[in-house]
C-alpha cells in the first residue's frame, strides 16, 4: 500500500508539503492559542484568498502573490489591534470578508477559474502541489520554524504578558508583527494541501490536543508539532485512498485526535478520583 | 552604547517633575514631583481610581508622558534603554494563559531583556531565575504548571519574575490586593527579605495592611494629584491631612473619609 502511495510524484510532492504544513502550523499556533487568538489565522485565509485569486488572474505564480496578500493582510490585521480602538473588531471582519469576496468574484473571471480549483485552494486537494510551490513552502517553513522555535522565549513572554514585556523593554510590536507574518508565511504553506479555509484548525487543534495532557509550555509545543505532523501526512495519505479532499481529512482527523484525547483524560481523571476515594478519607 | 545611568545609596533612580500622565489626550494624573531614591521603600496610596497606577505605568513606559518630566537614574526616560533595571510586578489576579506554562517557565521570562535572541539559557540565567523562585518560596512548585496555583502563589509567581532580572528597583502594582490574610503575609515576609537585602521598593496600595511596618515613605494620590509625600504616621484616616508634612499641593478635608486609608490598626 504505502509503495504504491509514493510511486506517484504528485503524492510524493502532497506528502512533503503536508510534512512542512504539518510542522509549521502547530509552532505558529501555539502562541495564537497562548494570546487567545485561535481566530486570526482563519480571517489570513480569507485574506489570503484575494491574493490567490489574483495570482490566478494575473497568472503569476498564485502561491507568491497569496504570500504579498497574506503579509499585507497579516500587518494590517496587527497595527489595527495594536491600535486597541473598539472598532478595530468590526473592521477586522470587514477586511476577512472583503478578502474572501474578492477571491471568489476574481477566481470566478480568470481564464482557468473552474468552481474545482477554487474548492482546492479552499479545502485542499493532493494532486495540486508542484515542483515550484514545494521549494517555496520549503524555504518558508524554514524561516518560521527557525523563528518560532528560536524566538521561542521572546514569543513566549510576548504572548503570555504583553504590557510585561513592553515595561521590561522588548520590542512588543515588532514581535507582534514578526508573529502575524509568519501567521501569514503558515496560511501559504497550507494553500495546496490543507486549503486557506481549514489551515486556522491545523494551527490550533494540535496545540489544543496537547495542552489537554501537559502542563509546560515546552512539551506543549513539542506534542503539538509531533501531532500535527501526524494528522498532516496522515490525513493527506488517507485523502488519497478515500478520495477525499486533503485538507478535510487531515482536518477531521485532527479533530478525532482532538475528542479521542479529551474523552481518555476524563476517563482517566474520573478513574484516579474514585481510586483515590476508595482507600480512606482524602486530607483536604 | 547604551545610556545606564548611575545607582548608588541615596542616588535618584526615579525622579518625576511637574509630570502629567495619561491615555489618549486625556491626562489622568498631573502636575506630579516625585523623587524615589536608592533604598527606599514608598507607598503610593490612595482610593480606587486617584491615579497610583497611572504614576508607575508612567515610570514604566506604559503610558505616556504629557508634560514634565522623568529621569530614570539619572537618565532623561526616552534616552533609556536599561528597563529591566526596573523589575515591574503587574496587578493581575492570574497569569494563566491559553497554554500551560510551567512557574521556572513564566519566572525565566522575566530574564529575556537580559538574554540576546536566539541565545541559548547561560547558567547564569538559570541560577538566577531559580535563585528568584526560592526568594518567593516556591522552588518545590517550580516545575507545576500555574493554573494548578492558587491566587497568592501566582502573585508570587509575578514577583519572582520581576526578580529574575535582578532589578535595581521592583515596582509593583497593589502586590496584596485579592490576596488572602495567610498569602498576604507571605508576601509581606517575602518584600521584607527583599527590603533587608537593600532593594529599592516602590509599591501601589489603597491600604497599607501589613506592608505598615516595612515603610518608610508614604505618597497620597488623590484625584491624579499626590497631596501627601512623607514618613508614615499613625493616628486615623485622617492623619495624613493635618499633619501635611513633605510635598502637598491641595487636600480637601471635608472628603477624607472617602480616602479609606485604612490607617487605623487592623486594616484587614
Amino acid at each position: 500500500m504505502t509503495g504504491e502511495l509514493l510511486q506517484y510524484g504528485f503524492m510524493q510532492r502532497a506528502l512533503i508539503a503536508a510534512l512542512l504544513v504539518g510542522l509549521t502550523a502547530p509552532s505558529v499556533g501555539v502562541y495564537l492559542v497562548q494570546r487567545r487568538l485561535a481566530l486570526i489565522g482563519d480571517g489570513m485565509g480569507h485574506v489570503a484568498l484575494a491574493g490567490v485569486a489574483l495570482g490566478v488572474l494575473t497568472s503569476t505564480q498564485p502561491v507568491l502573490t497569496a504570500l504579498g496578500a497574506a503579509v499585507a493582510g497579516a500587518v494590517a490585521i496587527e497595527l489595527m489591534r495594536a491600535s486597541g480602538r473598539s472598532s478595530g473588531d468590526v473592521a477586522l471582519a470587514i477586511m476577512f470578508y472583503g478578502g474572501i469576496a474578492s477571491g471568489v468574484v476574481l477566481i470566478s473571471r480568470a481564464p482557468g477559474g473552474t468552481p474545482a480549483n477554487l474548492n482546492a485552494y479552499l479545502f485542499g486537494a493532493i494532486t495540486t502541489t508542484s515542483r515550484a510551490d514545494l521549494v517555496v513552502f520549503a524555504v518558508l517553513a524554514a524561516l518560521v520554524l527557525l523563528a518560532t522555535l528560536g524566538l521561542a522565549p521572546r514569543f513566549f513572554a510576548v504572548s503570555n504578558d504583553e504590557e510585561y514585556a513592553r515595561a521590561a523593554g522588548l520590542p512588543v510590536l515588532g514581535y507582534n508583527l514578526l508573529l502575524a507574518v509568519i501567521t501569514a508565511a503558515t496560511v501559504v504553506i497550507s494553500m495546496r494541501v490543507v486549503g486557506l479555509l481549514l489551515i486556522s484548525a491545523l494551527m490550533v487543534v494540535p496545540v489544543a490536543t496537547a495542552q489537554l495532557v501537559t502542563g509546560s509550555f515546552r512539551t506543549t509545543v513539542l506534542l503539538s508539532l509531533g501531532i500535527g505532523l501526524v494528522v498532516a501526512v496522515g490525513g493527506t495519505a488517507g485523502s488519497y485512498y478515500a478520495d477525499t479532499p486533503s485538507g478535510g481529512s487531515i482536518v477531521v482527523l485532527a479533530v478525532a485526535t482532538f475528542a479521542v484525547t479529551s474523552v481518555a483524560t476524563r476517563l482517566r481523571s474520573a478513574l484516579t478520583r474514585r481510586t483515590r476515594e476508595q482507600p480512606g478519607p482524602v486530607p483536604g | 552604547m547604551h545610556v545606564t545611568g548611575t545607582v548608588g545609596p541615596g542616588s535618584p533612580v526615579v525622579e518625576l517633575r511637574g509630570a502629567a500622565v495619561g491615555y489618549g489626550d486625556r491626562p489622568v494624573i498631573r502636575d506630579i514631583d516625585f523623587t524615589l531614591t536608592a533604598g527606599e521603600v514608598v507607598v503610593l496610596l490612595g482610593p480606587n481610581g486617584a491615579g497610583k497606577s497611572t504614576v508607575v505605568r508612567g515610570i514604566l513606559g506604559l503610558a505616556p508622558l504629557m508634560a514634565g518630566t522623568l529621569s530614570l537614574f539619572g537618565v532623561p526616560a526616552d534616552r533609556f534603554r536599561d528597563r529591566h533595571r526596573l523589575g515591574y510586578v503587574p496587578q493581575r489576579h492570574t497569569i494563566v494563559g491559553g497554554v500551560p506554562s510551567t512557574v521556572t517557565e513564566v519566572v525565566a521570562s522575566g530574564r529575556l531583556a537580559l538574554r540576546r535572541p536566539f541565545a541559548r539559557l547561560r547558567p547564569h540565567d538559570r541560577e538566577a531565575v531559580a535563585a528568584a523562585i526560592g526568594v518567593v518560596g516556591l522552588s518545590d512548585r517550580s516545575g507545576a504548571s500555574v493554573a494548578t496555583l492558587s491566587g497568592g502563589q501566582q502573585r508570587r509567581v509575578l514577583i519572582a519574575r520581576a526578580l529574575a532580572a535582578e532589578p535595581d528597583v521592583l515596582v509593583m502594582d497593589e502586590p496584596t490586593a485579592g490576596v488572602d490574610a495567610a498569602n498576604q503575609e507571605i508576601l509581606a515576609a517575602t518584600l521584607q527579605t527583599l527590603v533587608q537585602g537593600g532593594r529599592t521598593l516602590l509599591l501601589v496600595a489603597h491600604e497599607l495592611g501589613p506592608l505598615e511596618r516595612m515603610v518608610q515613605r508614604v505618597a497620597v494620590m488623590r484625584d491624579g494629584r499626590m497631596t501627601y509625600d512623607g514618613p508614615p504616621i499613625s493616628g486615623g484616616d485622617g492623619a495624613y491631612h493635618r499633619e501635611r508634612q513633605g510635598h502637598v499641593h491641595h487636600l480637601d478635608l471635608g472628603r477624607r473619609a472617602e480616602l479609606g486609608l485604612g490607617l487605623t490598626g487592623d486594616t484587614r
